[in-house]
């Protein structure tokens, strides 16, 4: 699907495979996992983080007949990540650290989101740990059971970071500013009225996702701040915790400054970002024939 | 054509066509550089957050 003003989302069904492009060359900035992000600067892939595109927004299911109902309780267990750059092993580590239980005890396995439902359902695996919709899905369909909420166990969580390859920051650097200014409208617009996400829902299901509306509908709204789209800022300190638990785990092997990897000029500042004026009539038509829009 | 001539032939042709495609959709030869360029971002996803 050729996008608007300049950019064009492309879609990927795995962070395998969305790295290699990435790497390649074929896309120019790329929506990709945090410690993925700073595995490649550490392997002298020249990106940067510019923006983040949420926070919290991620959880880990259990089957709702499984006997997991603490987090010590994944002890023994095979519970899938979605790559082992991923901030969701790291807040299993965290987690687990914090219970007396080594990461070793646990069998964690790697697994592209969309195959995770699934996995869950067919119970060839014991949980799930991913962004959404995926985690909800489980939930609206009946068989899966919260264990956390990642913004109850890791507040403020990081998930998918943007970012951008060097070279097209040094060539194209207002279309890179254009395009965080743009997330970070996105944003506003999406946390400020629940309205607002619950039209979102039905245009990026069917235009980008290529989902039911119904799973963004859920995960969108329950609860309310189960994902958010503000305070999107690169912060030093958000990331040197990511890395210190990258090098305690064993996932990164060196620590590299913060402005190596990220570059948060792009940044707009918080105070002065406006919030789109946008309106869908077809979308919103729908959310209010579904009662979702008062 | 002898055979021998019509294999060569054929080798080199595979070859270059070959070679091309690689430089083309790999390398990024023979595409526009320059100001003008390049000037639709392509920004890859996950449907996930």
């Amino acid at each position: 699907m050729k996008g608007n003003d300049g950019f064009e989302p492309v879609r990927f069904g795995g962070f395998p495979e969305l790295k290699e492009a990435f790497i390649s060359g074929y896309t120019d900035a790329t929506f990709i996992l945090a410690p993925l992000a700073m595995k490649l600067v550490e392997d002298g892939v020249p990106i940067k983080i510019v923006y983040l595109g949420h926070r919290d927004g991620t959880a880990l299911m259990v089957h709702k007949d499984s006997g997991i109902f603490r987090i010590q309780d994944m002890k023994g267990k095979k519970i899938a990540v979605p790559n082992r750059y991923s901030n969701q092993r790291f807040l299993i580590y965290k987690a687990l650290k914090e219970r007396g239980v080594k990461l070793e005890e646990v069998d964690l396995v790697e697994m592209p989101p969309p195959d995770m439902p699934a996995a869950l359902y067919a119970r060839a695996v014991d949980g799930i740990t991913s962004g959404e919709p995926f985690m909800g899905q489980t939930e609206l369909d009946g068989y899966g059971r919260v264990l956390y909420f990642t913004k109850d166990v890791w507040p403020e969580f990081i998930s998918c970071v943007l970012a951008v390859r060097q070279d097209v920051i040094d060539r194209h650097r207002e279309k890179v500013q254009a395009l965080v200014d743009g997330i970070a409208k996105s944003g506003v617009w999406l946390d400020r009225d629940m309205n607002n996400r619950m039209q979102a829902a039905q245009f990026v299901a069917r235009g980008y996702y290529n989902q039911d509306p119904r799973l963004l509908e859920f995960v969108l709204s329950k609860p309310p701040d189960r994902v958010k789209y503000t305070n999107l800022n690169v912060r030093r300190k958000d990331f040197e915790e990511i890395q210190q638990i990258g090098l305690e785990s064993g996932i990164l092997y060196r620590k590299i400054d913060f402005l190596e990897y990220a570059d948060p000029s792009f940044v707009p500042p918080t105070t002065s970002i406006e919030g789109f004026t946008f309106e869908d009539a077809e979308s919103k038509e729908q959310a209010a024939q579904k009662g979702l829009i008062r | 054509m002898s055979l021998k001539k019509a294999v060569l032939l054929g080798s080199v042709g595979w070859l270059t066509l070959i070679s091309g495609l690689h430089a083309w959709l790999n390398l990024g030869l023979f595409r526009k550089v320059g100001a003008h360029a390049a000037t639709t971002l392509k920004v890859g996803f996950l449907p996930v957050t």
